[in-house]
This record gives structure tokens, sequence and C-alpha cells, in this order.
């Protein structure tokens, strides 16, 4: 099978992708605010920890949303 | 001292939804949240004006963020409309700012910039519409959404509220045609079948387009009902230019 995704497809996937990390990046960031409550030392690393990790991997999205969206408009023509 | 603002979120995902609303509550502000398009709107067109609009670009189901962004600066052209995306591209953007979006943030937004970027919106926009522009004048007729007033050929028009949101509404692109099951779903909050949202504002068209007549019998009446069809602005053009 040859059948690649067109770029709106690529753009549904990578909003989709993103959706849950932006959450979670947002959720991290109100605790790390102290927006809820204060946190224990160790609660704040965890925290921070969650919060790189999802910015890591919505970077890696955004990566493979650009090689697939690269790769799809050639053969939009 | 800081100025509260009065700002209406309308955000899908409840986490963002309830991130901005803390995030802008800490700073002493004033927020209403909204998780849809349909039921900010409706809530836009019976409330005054907010400072500003923060406001998803995409939602699931119903009108997306840039047609609620163009129908608030139809209701309220004072207030400050900043868009938020998780994922929009150069397009995206270029139309929100074409259709007068002030500011246009990408997701994950954090908190200093989504104040900060907020606050300066609303500066911008006040500089650039001061509150006397918050009137609308479409040829003898003004409206001020603020105040629920409106004016024809200088003299009071005397509306009940469901009359000037339709008439808010049709002034907002004159010249297009609303359909009646739109029209209703922005006075009343509720979806009802065209045939019968036509029947029940029927009463209140004519009450609306009576107005008119009242002040001019002369003059075709702006208000154009179509049956089957909907409601529109449609103003003859002057004769004299």
């Amino acid at each position: 099978m040859s059948e690649s995704l067109d770029p709106g497809q690529i753009k549904q996937i990578g909003h989709e992708a993103r959706k849950p990390l932006i959450s979670l990046i947002s959720t991290a960031d109100l605790l790390l605010l102290g927006l809820e409550g204060e946190l224990s030392e160790q609660v704040r690393k965890d925290v921070e920890a969650i919060r790189v990790n999802a910015e890591q991997a919505l970077a890696g999205i955004e990566q493979l949303t650009d090689l697939l969206k690269s790769n799809a408009q050639p053969k939009r023509r | 001292m800081r100025t509260t603002m009065l700002i209406y979120v309308i955000e899908d995902d409840f986490q963002q939804r309830d991130y901005y609303t803390k995030v802008l509550q800490a700073e002493q502000n004033d927020v209403v949240a909204f998780k849809d398009t349909i039921s900010a709107h409706n809530y836009f067109v019976v409330h005054p004006a907010p400072d500003a609009v923060l406001i998803d670009f995409r939602f699931e189901g119903g009108p997306n963020g840039l047609s609620l962004a163009r129908q608030i600066h139809a209701i309220h052209p004072v207030a400050a409309v900043v868009m938020t995306s998780g994922f929009a591209d150069k397009d995206d953007i270029i139309d929100a700012f074409r259709d007068g979006v002030d500011d246009f943030l990408l997701k994950p937004v954090n908190a200093r910039d989504l104040v900060k970027r907020l606050g300066n919106a609303v500066i911008e926009r006040r500089t650039n519409h001061p509150l006397d522009v918050a009137e609308r004048r479409l040829g003898d007729l003004m409206l001020n959404p603020n105040t629920r007033q409106a004016w024809w050929k200088d003299q009071p028009l005397d509306l009940t509220r469901t009359q000037f949101t339709l008439l808010l509404q049709i002034t907002a692109q004159p010249g297009h045609m609303f359909n009646y099951a739109a029209m209703y779903a922005i006075c009343m909050g509720e979806h009802v079948d065209p045939s019968l949202a036509a029947k029940k504002l029927k009463t209140h068209i004519f009450n609306l387009r009576h107005r008119f007549i009242e002040i001019d019998p002369n003059m075709p009446c702006p208000v154009v009902s179509k049956r089957g069809e909907g409601l529109s602005w449609h103003l003859e053009e002057d004769k004299s230019k």
C-alpha cells in the first residue's frame, strides 16, 4: 500500500497528539505556580520532571509532523 | 492599584479552561468560562461587553473560534479578542489577524505571557476603538450594544431585548440573510427547526419592523423578512449620492 497522509490529515493527527501534552503542561504550570496549593519540595521536583518530559514529547511531535508535511507536499501537485 | 478586567474564556478542553481561569483570577481579574462557542455567544448577546475574550481556535462540533470572534466584535467592538491554538499553521494565524483578532497565542501558553499579552491586547483595542465607537452606525440607524438602545433617523426605537438582539445581529452583516433557526438560537439560546423558529420569531419580527415603519412610513423598512429564508438588513441606496 502506497497511501500517504494528506496535509489535512497530518494537521489533524498533530492536533490530536499535541492536545493531551498541552493539557499536561498547563496542569503542571498550575501546580508549579502554587495556584492549587503549596507543593512539597519532592512533589515540585516530580511535577517539573513531568513538565520537562511533556515539553520534549511536544517538540518530538512537532518534528514528526514537519517531516510528514514535507514528504506529503510534493504529492499534492 | 490593579485594574480588574472582565475576561471571557472559551475553551473546550477542561484542563486548559481551568488553567486560564485560575491564572487570570490570580491576577485579580473576573473570569467567566465557557466550554463551547454556542453557549458563549448566547451569553454575549445579553451581557455587557467584556474587556477581553480568550478563545480557542478550534472546537469539536459547532462554530469555530474565528466565527465567534467575528460575532463578538460585531456585538462588542471594544472587546479585545485573543485567540489560542495548539496547532495552527501560518494561514490560520493570518486569517485570524485579518478577521480582527487582536493577538494569537500558541499553546502551551505560559502564565506570564498570557497575562501580559491579554493586557496589551486590551490597551491596543481601546486605543484603536474608543468607547464611543461601540455605538454602531449604519446610515440613519444607531445602535449602542452596551446600553441596548437604538435610534432610527434620530428618534429612539423602543425595542425589546429580543428585537434589539435581532437588529444587532442582522446589522453586523448588511445584506446577508440570517436564517430563522440561527436567529432563534441566538435570541433564545435554544435550537429548534427552521419552520418552528420562524413561527416563534414572527411576532418579534413584525413588531421590530413596525417600530421602523412608525418613524418613517414612507421608507421601505430595512428589516427584511423572507418566508422560508430568514431575516436581513437591507437599506435602500441613497439616491442623492
